[in-house]
Order: structure tokens, then sequence, then C-alpha cells
């Protein structure tokens, strides 16, 4: 296997950097990893590559400057010092498994001055304490980053600190509920079947025991429900929280006023594994919720925390946060972009692959746009800034992704207001069979409205969709497929017919020029350093051909017209760059764009574009599962027809503009289709939105992102997997529907007669419940294409 | 029978405690981090070594 040692990516065809280990000699993909493994096996740390799931993160041969982090008056903000302590919570990035943080952990805890070392890994945070004098935070960040780990500062989203408190807070109600359950339902045994032998005053005693320890689990415990019960009647929305607490009150109180008055019985028991159930279900809930979210807060962070501002007396450290358009900033090599911005430097090598999913660095010239959060893979750069905070391209792409995680489902708000009428009819139901007991046998009114109400809890029912959509997206991630609108999948599901675009989406779209030729016959040296200096502003996947070749010219007041070409002014003359009609006369045949100024064309650019490992089968599996394909292109007749053929689509169009493609997707659904589009984002951004579901391609720009409700990782090798995917999500939805609602109409009039005991009732609402999510489970545990290994990007840290 | 007004209380009482505990725990972070300490059995011992004492100081300090 050609891949490096410590990092597990692909060794490159040059440079191959090779160490000794206690295990013969290793090969590694750079520098930076070879003095890690090195370091790491120096320590006696071998133990990381045996543990490890995964392995290390890719280390930078270039370490970046943590001296900004030492400053006084940063620390004072960020890790307020404590009788000459230090504390702080940093993010770390690159941290994918337990191996990792043991390494982490074992690392920094050796470091001189470091008192303590706390890791948390669903969190992606690592917490530290240190002796201020003995050490400074480069001191340990340097360590961090010689490991290939980088380290943020918690900035916008969930603060870490906070999250954890809750995490310890919900693990402590936790703790009462379980403990206090096991209590009370000792002593209430004891009352169930020892009652006709107590004397009154033994069975009092057993009573206030059973107060004593049910109080804490319902008020402590319980407390998230009470306090989401009194939203709902403050807000006037009745949910779920409202039916839990009701009951849970109604049998404590019930309870505690039969203490007082000797009554003939107790239903604490009741109460306290209501409680303790439905505590378990909703942390089970969370914990998985919580996984999938922390990678996407992550990215949030990956600006890095401070800057260098260029100024008149020289370069000063600022926080990044405080950044304002137009501040001059210099970046070292191997450092983070803090802003977005336009290039000053000549040109500059960028790592753009956390936005775009494309690995290779990419050149840009002055007066380029640069982002934040890529990274600066060559010489040192200065750029002016244009936009800072959380106004950057890599900001909205986390807010994206957190929405993603936080975007609730038509279907499963529907589940909810469904959920709200049934709570109303339930409370209803209770308080009649109590009516109704009343009447006939007063003593057990109490204990069938009790059962009423916790048999008729619609916790099944709220969660047998966001439990399924919940496993799917988690199963899809570890695939590479990240699903950012939740209604996405059930809709696919529905979906009969797919739309598909030709460049950068079956084909690699990374194009390589194969001949140019000068109209005149002559050296098309010229004209192709034209068309490239024009090409350095396009973002269309045909640009990436021109990126190797050099040129001395710079284009500007570049305009781009979205499926024919770009214009703009090069050396004072206006020129046109696209499809032969853009540039200036002539046929449109083959893959072949012209240079022209309008009227004539100077010449003429050949590509060569490779379909994409896996498309072709891809369709035909698709057309086998029951999906009409359809093929709408912007490119010539020639070069559609030919993947048309090769991928057996019987329906295809080319030279299609996004106009006429959005003509296309509607007139699709007028004859009453649910289409499906897949595109690269760019050019069919527009015609993506106006599709059922649209599907992108994550390679594309970071445009595609915000215009797809789920994103492709590896290209359309995965679509057969999603869609299988999609179709079992809808069947696991209508399962657990089915079973939730089938649940609650059988028991609930069982209950009504008072067969079925309060705890029994409780005990059944939470299986149920279980049932649900288990049977949800089953998504996420098959991977939908065994054994691919998710791209290294934003997508990495998906799987919970 | 009347032991039960004695060992009752004394169950509550090691249920209180039990609590205690399991806050005090959890607040000391001890549940923090549920994932590395299942590593720890899997990891070697440091080979025997004929002077195990100093050994340990011989271990870089810091990484290359």
């Amino acid at each position: 296997m050609a891949s490096c040692w410590h990092c597990g990516e692909p060794l490159p065809a040059r440079g191959v950097v090779r160490a000794t280990l206690a295990a013969g000699e290793r090969a590694f993909c750079c520098g930076g990893c070879a003095a890690a493994a090195e370091w790491i096996h120096g320590a006696g740390f071998d133990a990381f590559y045996r543990i490890g799931t995964g392995s290390g993160a890719r280390v930078a041969a270039a370490q970046p400057d943590f001296s900004a982090w030492d400053a006084p008056a940063f620390l004072d903000r960020h890790a307020p010092a404590q009788a000459g302590m230090r504390e702080m919570t940093v993010l770390v990035e690159g941290m994918r498994c337990p191996a990792c943080a043991w390494l982490i952990e074992k690392v920094l805890a050796r470091e001189a001055g470091v008192a303590q070392v706390m890791v948390d890994v669903p969190g992606a945070s690592l917490h530290l304490r240190w002796r201020e004098a003995q050490v400074q935070p480069s001191q340990w960040l340097a360590s961090l980053s010689r490991l290939g780990y980088r380290a943020h500062l918690p900035g916008a989203g969930p603060d870490p600190v906070l999250e954890r408190e809750s995490r310890r807070t919900a693990l402590k109600r936790l703790a009462v509920a379980g403990l206090g359950a096991m209590q009370a339902m000792m002593t209430s045994e004891a009352l169930y079947f020892g009652a006709e032998a107590m004397d009154p005053a033994t069975r009092d005693f057993f009573r206030w025991i059973t107060f004593l320890v049910a109080t804490p689990v319902v008020y402590y415990a319980g407390w998230p429900f009470l306090r989401g019960a009194w939203q709902q009647l403050r807000w006037r929305r009745p949910g779920m929280d409202l039916l839990v607490a009701t009951s849970v009150l109604l049998a404590w109180g019930a309870s505690t006023i039969e203490t007082l008055r000797g009554g003939p019985h107790v239903y604490f028991d009741a109460a306290v594994m209501f409680v303790l159930f439905l505590l378990a279900t909703r942390e089970i809930e969370g914990a998985v919720r919580r996984r999938t979210l922390a990678a996407a807060a992550l990215l949030a962070r990956r600006q890095p925390a401070t800057a260098r501002v260029i100024e008149a007396g020289g370069d000063r450290t600022v926080d990044a946060a405080s950044l304002a358009p137009g501040a001059r900033v210099r970046v070292a090599s191997g450092e983070v972009l803090p802003a977005d911005g336009t290039l000053d430097s000549a040109d500059g090598a960028f790592d753009e692959s956390l936005l775009s999913g494309e690995s290779r660095p990419i050149l840009r010239h002055a007066g380029d746009p640069v982002l934040a959060g890529s990274l600066c893979s060559a010489a040192a750069i200065e750029f002016t800034v244009t936009r800072a905070g959380p106004d950057t391209t890599l900001a909205q792409l986390a807010r994206l992704a957190l929405r993603a995680g936080a975007s609730r489902p038509r279907i499963a708000a529907l589940a909810d207001r469904v959920a709200a009428g049934f709570v109303l009819v339930m409370l209803g139901l209770a308080a009649l069979t109590a009516v109704a007991w009343l009447a006939i046998a007063p003593e057990r009114a109490l204990p069938a409205a009790l059962a009423v109400l916790a048999v008729s809890c619609p916790c099944a029912l709220a969660l047998a969709v966001p439990a399924a959509l919940a496993a799917a997206s988690a199963g899809l991630a570890r695939d590479g497929v990240l699903v950012l609108d939740a209604d996405a999948l059930p809709m696919l599901a529905q979906c009969d017919t797919l739309v598909m675009d030709k460049t950068g989406t079956l084909t690699e779209g990374r194009r390589t020029l194969r001949q140019a030729l000068a109209a005149d016959g002559g050296d098309p040296a010229p004209w192709l350093a034209i068309a490239a200096a024009l090409e350095r502003h396009s973002r269309h996947p045909i640009a990436r051909a021109f990126d190797t070749i050099p040129t001395p010219l710079t284009a500007e007041a570049v305009v781009e017209h979205a499926g024919r070409g770009i214009e703009g002014r090069v050396e004072g003359r206006h020129w046109r760059l696209g499809l032969p009609a853009h540039a200036g006369a002539g046929a449109d045949d083959g893959d072949v764009i012209a240079l022209g100024d309008g009227q004539r064309i100077a010449a003429t650019f050949e590509f060569a574009d490779a379909t994409r490992p896996g498309a072709l089968e891809a369709c035909r599996r698709l057309r086998a599962d029951g999906m009409a394909l359809e093929l709408l292109s912007g490119d010539a007749p020639a070069a559609v027809a030919a993947l048309a053929r090769d991928a057996g689509i019987d329906n295809w169009r080319a030279r299609q503009d996004p106009a006429q493609k959005i003509a296309r997707v509607r007139a699709l659904q007028a004859a009453g289709h649910r289409v499906a589009m897949l595109g690269d984002g760019i050019n069919d951004a527009a015609v993506l939105a106006g599709a059922d579901v649209s599907l992108a391609v994550a390679e594309g720009a970071a445009l595609a992102l915000a215009h797809a409700d789920v994103v492709l990782h590896g290209g359309p090798a995965k679509l057969p997997a999603l869609l299988a995917m999609a179709r079992g999500t809808r069947r696991v939805m209508r399962q657990n529907l089915a079973w939730a609602l089938a649940y609650n109409l059988a028991l609930v009039p069982a209950a009504a007669l008072g067969l079925i005991p309060p705890w029994l009732a409780a005990l059944g609402m939470s299986v149920s419940s279980l049932a649900v999510t288990l049977n949800a489970l089953r998504l996420a545990r098959v991977p939908a294409s065994a054994g691919v290994r998710a791209p290294r990007t934003l997508l990495a840290g998906w799987s919970p | 029978m009347s032991a039960l007004i004695v060992l009752v209380p004394m169950s509550v009482l090691l249920l209180g405690i039990a609590i205690w505990a399991f806050f005090w725990a959890t607040d000391s972070g001890q549940f923090d981090d549920l994932d590395t300490p299942g590593l720890a059995a899997i990891e070697e011992d440091a080979p025997p070594q004929a002077d195990d004492r100093a050994g340990a100081s011989d271990a870089p300090r810091d990484p290359p």
C-alpha cells in the first residue's frame, strides 16, 4: 500500500520521505509526517499506530508561529489567570478518533508546567490547565501542531464550556433518576406486596421514604420536562412535555396527598419510572446529535484567532475578529487566512481544500479574491481584507453546515403539530377516564387516568421521523454524503427522474487542454496567455485547465456569462472567451472553446474530459433501480452524445443554458414527475434550486453547497447508495409512524379500562420509543458503500 | 420489623452518599472523556530496563 505511515494519505509520486522506526523503514508523504512519527516513536508512543482506527493527521512541514497566543492581553481575555494557573478550552482540528485523543493527552501531559489535560472527542475540544510561570501557550500549541493537530479558539457557535456543563448536568439528572427509581421501586415493591400485612405506621413510614426519594427525581431529574411544559403552556403550544409533566406531577401530587391522609394507594413509582425512561431516551437521541454537530461547529473555527496587520510603524498582531475591511494583512507560509480579501502580493498558492474539496494548491495572482480558511501553502503573502468575521465565505459555509444539523424537516414539524392536537385529546380522554371511573369505582380512577396519560404519550410518534433521518444522515456522512436539507431524503425517495449535468458532474470537469490552434495557423502561445489571464477570474470547471499555464498578463473588468463564457480586458483590448458563438462566429462543435473579440475568432482550444470513476456504473444501477435519467449540458452535442451513449442515457440535450435547463425541469415537473437534479452547483445553481431535490458534487466551488440539498463527496458513484438510503429512510419512517400510531391506538382503550397499571404503561411507552429509535439506527449501521474512506475535508468528522 | 426503622433510612442515606459521590465525580470531569481511558488497557507497559527509574527521565521532554 503506497500510503503515508503517519497520516494514511497516498504517497506523492516524488519526494517520499523515509525514516527508520522500530518496525523498520517506513515511507512518509512529507517531512512533517516523518518528524511526527519519529518523535512519537522516540517518546515511546508507538501504540498510537496500533490502537488507532484511523491514522494521524497530516503534518505541515512548516510550523506556524504561535507567539500571538502568548500576549498577556490575549490570554487575559481567553484564559483568565487564577493563582498562577491559566485554563483554556480550544477546539482541535484533525482529532478524529480515541487514538488521537490518547496521543494528545499523553504528549501534552508531559510538557513541563501543564497541570491538567482533558480531551473531549465528541466535542472535538481540549481543556488545558497550566502553570503560567513554567509554560507558554505557544509551547504546547507547537507540540500539538508538530503532531498534525490544529488548535482553534472557540468562536461563534455553541460554547464548548457551556456544552460540557450541559452534558454534565444531563448526566447528573440521569443518575438521580436512575438511583432514585431503583430505591423508589424497592420501597414500592414492599408496599405492593406487603400492604395487607403492614400496620398503618409501617406503611406510612415506607410511603414517606418513597416520597423522600421520589421528590428529587420528579423536581431535579424531571426539571427539563417541567420547564418544557411551562414554556408550552406559555406559548399555548401543547406538546409532549406538557403530557409528561402533567402525568408526573399528577402522580406525585396525588401520592403526596394520599400519603398525608393515609389513603389506599400511592403512585410514586409510576412518576419516577416515567422520568427515568424518558430522560434515558432523550439522552440517547441527544448523544447521536451532538457528535454530528461537533464537526460542523469546528468548521466555523478554522479561521485563525489572530491576524498580523501591516501598519506604518510595523506589523501588529490583532484579534482576527476585530479586522475591518480595508486592513492589510500578512500571512506566513503554512498559516491560514483570517479573512476574505483580495491578494496584494504578485502571486500565491492556496490550499482551499476545506472550502472546495480541491486538494491541489490553487494559484492566485494580485487582485484575485482569497478566502478565509484557505491555507497559504507557498511563500508568504499580503492581502487586503474585504470581509471579516461572520461575513466570510467560510463562516457562511459553517452556518450552512450547522443549519444542516439543525434543520427540522417539514414532515417532523407536521408530526409535532399532530402531536400537539393529540396531547389535548389525550388530556381530555384521561379526564374522561377519571370521571367515568369515579362513578364506577372511585379508587381506580387515578391509576386508570395515569395509565392513559403514560400510554398515550406520543414520544414514539414524535421520534419516528427525526430518528430515521438522523440515522440516515449519519450513515451517509460517514460515506462522504452530506445531507444539508432534512427534507431531501424523503423527497428523493419519491423522485422518479434524475436530471444530470455533464461537466464537472459526470465528468471530472478538470479538463486538460488537448490542443490550442491559432486561427491564422501561427504560434498559439500568445493567445493561450490571454485566455489563461481571463480564466484566472472564472470558477467554471473549464478554467481549471488554464491553471497550469503561466501567463505574465492580467485581465480586468472580467464578466462571467453563465453557460456561454467570459469577457474581459487584457492589455487594453477587449476579449471574449467561451463558446465559439460567444467569442465571435463559428460552429459549436466538440469540446472546444474559442478566444475572440466578439467578431473574429483568434484561437480555439480543444479539451479532453474524462468521466468520473464509477459514474457510468452509477447510471446503470440507477436505471436498474427505476430512475429515469436525463442529461442536460451546456456542452457541444458531440461530447454530450458520446457520454449519453456510454452511460446508456436516452434523453439528452446539449448546448443548454441555465434558462433552458430550468424550463426543462419545469416541463418534467408539469408532466407529473418528481425531479432530482445533480449538478456542479455553479452553472446550474438556479436549476438546482428549481428541482424537487438538488444534489451537488462537493468538488464544485463553495457556492454549490449553498444551492444543494445534498452534497456528494466523491462524485456520482455515490448516487445509487444515496438513492437506496433515501428509499430505506422512507421505509423506516413509515414503519416507525405505523408502529407508533398502532401502539397508541391499541393501548389507550386498555389503559382507560384499567387493565394496565401506571408503571407498566410508563415502561411500554419507553420500550415503544426505544423500538422506534433502534429501528432507525439500522439505517446508520449499514454503510452505503463499505470500505470507502471519506475525504478529509469538512465531512471527515461527520460520522457520529 | 423494628430493624426497618434503622436499615431503610440507612439505605436512603447510602443513596444520598452515592448521588453526592456521582455529582462530585461528574463535576471533577470524570465523565467528560469516555473515549481514551478505554485504550489504557491495551497500552503496553514500558519494557523493563536495567535502571528503570533513571530510564523515565531519558524520554524526550520536547518533540524534535
